[in-house]
């Protein structure tokens, strides 16, 4: 029976003119997203293979200087992208490309996409996600307000209950015919994006758990709409009632509760403002060793160890260059006090997250977005990975460089090093997190996306059961 | 006949104060009025603390200096290298930056706009690379900028014309569903009247609740609106015409004659139009028609430059004394590279001709951008919610134009400061505290970005009249009573 109730509600979609140029408007707009996302993917990964590469030549044909001097004016990382991003862009366009690697200090990624761009940019980019989150459940909406509404204006429900159709059979048939859109949406979808990874450049590939991955948490997310819908239609007397209320849920979802759990959030668990948490670097960094002074109790205190271990009773005894040494030693100090205070941050961020997990709880949206997003690898925590590497890169540098003045400046004036040195030293590579990994840091959020769909559907049911007929 | 518009009138105000579902939407929107203007309040409060901490720092330490030189001037105070004396310009490099900040509009609260993005304040320092710092980089999860801020913009552009399909979708239709439009038939009014003077009562009654909760929430968070007239009463034009453009559709919508259903499916589409797929298409087409260079590769230019400075760096430095000979010092402490003020200037100057050299490659990059921006804010007007959005952030204070703007003025005013600075270290100099005294200070002038109100409340107007138009070619053609009885 329930077969028949789907393939009756399918014909009725087929027959009905204005849904079916709804769908077909939805699918144009999926495709033309992931032609446009993948046009601007493309793009993107030229410049960073291109300027990756320029980087690294600047790096090698920098003049002949100090080593320090070298540290001081510093390289740059580049943040890569992963093909997963054509589908949804996250956080990316508000998050720096580029990490500037100085000297004694660790920068936050720079060149954010959106200072760039005019403020038209906050009403949102034409993406694969942005369809699938925000205008399909739209169309799921229109397709599906009516589904039991219309039944009851035309009084044909009496028909088919007077049939034996139970309302749970026809509940569950009218739910089947919306997943049915749901599933050719996702397929098409899916083709679309095999088609395109297949002519992308990448710089890794997409293992499949991701691609199924991202497949269920949004087949999840649709399961919990077309629940709502269903019930919806079910409760209420009129198509317009119906609609109404479900526009109202569906302005909630994505557009309320986004914002408003943001704030929430960042009012539970502020971030420092900028000024106090440079105060808090700047207070631990003076207790310890900084490269250029050599008299504070830590600078004294590291003298007296290097003495030692040299057997030397003065620096000027010293086989080696004692500046390079505090220079590198100092480096790693500070490095060390930047990462306890960016990991504080990261603490923060994470009660945070936390946050939007318990929103997450009451609106579907929440940790569909974030699964997306951390698949994509355009997520705060990818920026975080990729900034914690690119700090470890630039200690591994800077010590290179003040190793080398204190290997080769003995007793030189002004030491210089040339080419062969630029060129000696390691190349950053940034190291992908495996899918595995990342699959595991989202449990909980798959695990509210299923609980929501699962009571989604079985609210549906048991508030169906009780469907009243004027 | 108007008695009977009275009575109209009357009974249609009756009838909007007995609905629960129109009582609930002004209440919904007079709570997220008074939680979005909130938001942004703390917010910006915040924001404004952090300007007023980071201006007492560099008073701070322009004062410690001032202290410092009087201390030395009276012998009260010895240093044992000169690099370290508060007179030697070192000092002033590295130890007193300047500070440049975007002052807040009196009605920035209205809108939040760029405000997450940008920062509000920039330090100038001496040494410098302007390709990796555009602005100062606040601690702010992107998160937040992703999915945005609730502020009153947000609630205007976005949920306002919601709440007007909500409550005007079915003015027609549901009279003709319920059957009571025979009713209204035998009145002595035309059909057209009776659904034009209902959705202006609900037209009335909107504005007046956006004007009492704006002014309300305003005025409770000190807001003047009083000394600020001009601008406010810009902000309530333009709200006026935003409301009336949905109601003119929905009026337009009412008159073809379809089922509730279907009057919701077309109006809440033509919102998805115009808040969703017409901007972002725009923001699509707009990268494409105009392309501009990665800043990336903007950075790379300057690494380049900076490379081949440092390369030939003698040519370098005596075409820079060719350009600036009040630059030129006899002191030989200014050349020599082992004392710190020799290492100083070098450096500074250096950067400073790798910044220079590299200018006409930035510059012209930061006008792509401009112009890119100005294609959007033209193409804009394809959307009246990208209209309202972008006029809401101007009159704030916190659009992109502003932000820019800011940013323009603060490069000016690091030069104007390098070159006062420059001359005088350059040629070792000894600082007097009447000169750290009276440095040049930063001053934004928020006359250099052009009022758009006019174009934004022309283009709305041209909105509005078309929908009119529409609807009374409409009804001149093809409207007859018959169609809805």
């Amino acid at each position: 029976m329930i077969i028949r109730i789907l393939q009756h509600e399918l014909r009725r979609f087929l027959r009905n003119g204005r849904a079916s140029m709804l769908f077909a408007s939805v699918l144009m707009l999926s495709i033309s997203s992931i032609i446009l996302s993948y046009q601007d993917y493309q793009l993107t990964y030229e410049q960073y293979y291109e300027n990756v590469r320029q980087a690294r030549i600047h790096w090698e044909t920098q003049a002949e200087k100090d080593p320090h001097d070298a540290a001081h004016d510093g390289t740059y990382v580049i943040k890569p992208i992963h093909p997963l991003a054509i589908f949804d862009k996250g956080i990316q366009p508000y998050t720096g490309r580029v990490v500037h690697l100085g000297a004694h200090k660790r920068n936050q990624s720079t060149i954010n996409e959106s200072k760039d761009r005019s403020g038209m940019v906050r009403f949102g980019e034409l993406t694969p996600n942005f369809v699938l989150v925000y205008i399909f459940p739209l169309l799921l909406i229109f397709l599906g307000y009516n589904v039991f509404t219309e039944e009851k204006e035309k009084q044909t429900i009496r028909l088919l209950l007077v049939q034996g159709v139970t309302l749970q059979q026809l509940s569950i048939g009218k739910w089947l015919a919306l997943f049915t859109h749901t599933l050719s949406l996702i397929i098409s979808f899916i083709i679309a994006a095999f088609i395109c990874s297949g002519f992308i450049e990448k710089e890794v590939a997409v293992h499949w758990t991701e691609w199924i991955g991202l497949v269920v948490i949004y087949l999840l997310y649709f399961m919990a709409f077309i629940s709502l819908i269903v019930l919806i239609s079910g409760k209420v007397k009129t198509s317009s009632s119906s609609l109404s209320i479900l526009l109202a849920i569906w302005i909630l979802v994505t557009l309320i509760v986004p914002k408003v759990s943001t704030d929430l959030s960042s009012t539970l668990y502020p971030f420092p403002t900028l000024q106090t948490f440079i105060d808090n670097i700047t207070e631990d960094q003076i207790k310890g060793l900084n490269g250029h002074n050599f008299w504070n109790d830590a600078a004294v205190k590291f003298q007296k160890e290097v003495l030692e271990e040299y057997g030397v009773p003065t620096i000027e005894e010293l086989p080696v260059e004692y500046s390079g040494l505090l220079l590198a030693e100092g480096e790693k100090y500070e490095s060390e006090v930047y990462t306890k205070h960016f990991n504080l941050l990261q603490e923060q961020y994470q009660k945070q997250r936390n946050i939007y997990r318990i929103c997450g709880i009451f609106f579907p949206l929440l940790p569909t977005r974030f699964v997306s997003m951390t698949l994509a690898r355009t997520d705060y925590g990818f920026l975080w990975h990729f900034e914690d590497q690119a700090e470890r890169y630039r200690v591994e540098l800077n010590t290179a460089l003040n190793m080398n003045i204190a290997e080769n400046a003995k007793g030189i004036d002004y030491y210089k090093a040339d080419a062969v040195l630029w060129s000696s030293t390691p190349e950053f590579q940034y190291q992908w997190q495996s899918s595995k990994d990342l699959l595991s840091n989202l449990t909980v959020d798959y695990l509210i996306s299923i609980c929501w769909a699962f009571f989604s559907f079985f609210s549906m049911l048991l508030v169906n059961r009780t469907i009243k007929i004027a | 006949m108007r008695r009977v518009t009275r009575k109209l009138i009357r009974l249609e105000l009756l009838q909007l104060v007995r609905n629960k579902a129109f009582t609930g939407l002004m209440l919904l929107l007079f709570a997220l009025t008074f939680l979005a203007a909130f938001n942004t309040y703390h917010y910006q409060i915040s924001k404004k603390e952090e300007i007023f901490k980071q201006r007492e720092i560099v008073k701070h330490a322009d004062k410690q200096l001032i202290d410092q030189i009087d201390s030395l001037n009276q012998g009260l105070a010895s240093y044992e290298d000169s690099y370290t004396l508060p007179t030697n310009g070192v000092r002033l490099t590295y130890n007193n930056h300047r500070i440049t900040w975007l002052t807040f509009e009196p009605l920035s609260i209205i809108a939040n706009g760029q405000g997450d993005i940008y920062s509000n304040y920039k330090k100038i320092v001496l040494y410098f690379n302007e390709s990796y710092t555009m602005t100062t980089k606040e601690l702010i999860s992107p998160l937040k900028q992703l999915f945005g801020q609730l502020d009153l913009s947000f609630i205007w552009v976005y949920i306002l014309p919601l709440i007007i399909i909500l409550i005007s979708f079915n003015v027609l239709s549901e009279e003709k569903e319920t059957g009571r439009l025979l009713l209204v038939a035998s009145q002595p009014i035309t059909l057209f009247h009776w659904v034009l003077r209902r959705l202006t009562i609900r037209l009335l009654m909107i504005v007046s609740c956006i004007f009492l909760y704006t002014t309300a929430s305003l005025s409770i968070l000190q807001v003047s609106l009083f000394k600020n007239i001009e601008v406010f009463a810009q902000l309530i034009l333009m709200l006026i015409l935003y409301t009336a453009f949905w109601f003119s559709l929905s009026f337009l919508v009412n008159l073809l004659g379809y089922s509730s259903g279907k009057n919701l499916i077309l109006l809440t589409n033509t919102w998805v139009l115009f808040v969703f797929v017409v901007p972002s298409a725009i923001n699509q087409i707009g990268e494409v028609v105009n392309p501009v260079l990665s800043r990336l590769e903007i950075i790379n230019h300057h690494q380049a430059v900076y490379n081949q400075v440092e390369n030939n760096l003698e040519e370098e430095l005596k075409g820079l004394f060719e350009i600036h000979p009040e630059w030129v010092s006899d002191d030989p402490a200014t050349r020599e590279m082992s004392n710190a003020t020799g290492w100083n200037i070098n450096y500074l100057a250096k950067q400073y001709i790798a910044q220079i050299k590299h200018q006409p490659v930035s510059e012209a990059y930061e006008q792509q951008i401009d112009s890119r921006n100005k294609w959007l804010r033209q193409f804009g007007v394809f959307s009246p919610a990208m209209i309202l959005q972008e006029s809401l952030a101007d009159l704030a204070g916190t659009s992109t134009r502003y932000y820019r703007s800011f940013l323009r003025q603060a490069r000016e005013y690091a030069q104007e400061y390098r070159w006062y600075v420059f001359q005088k270290l350059f040629t070792n100099h000894s600082f007097t505290s009447a000169e750290v005294r009276n440095l040049p200070v930063f001053k934004f002038e928020n006359r250099r970005v052009s009022s758009s109100f006019f174009f934004d409340s022309m283009a709305l107007l041209i909105y509005l009249f078309t929908l009119i138009a529409g609807s009374l070619l409409f009804i001149n053609q093809t409207f007859n009573y018959h169609k809805y009885s």
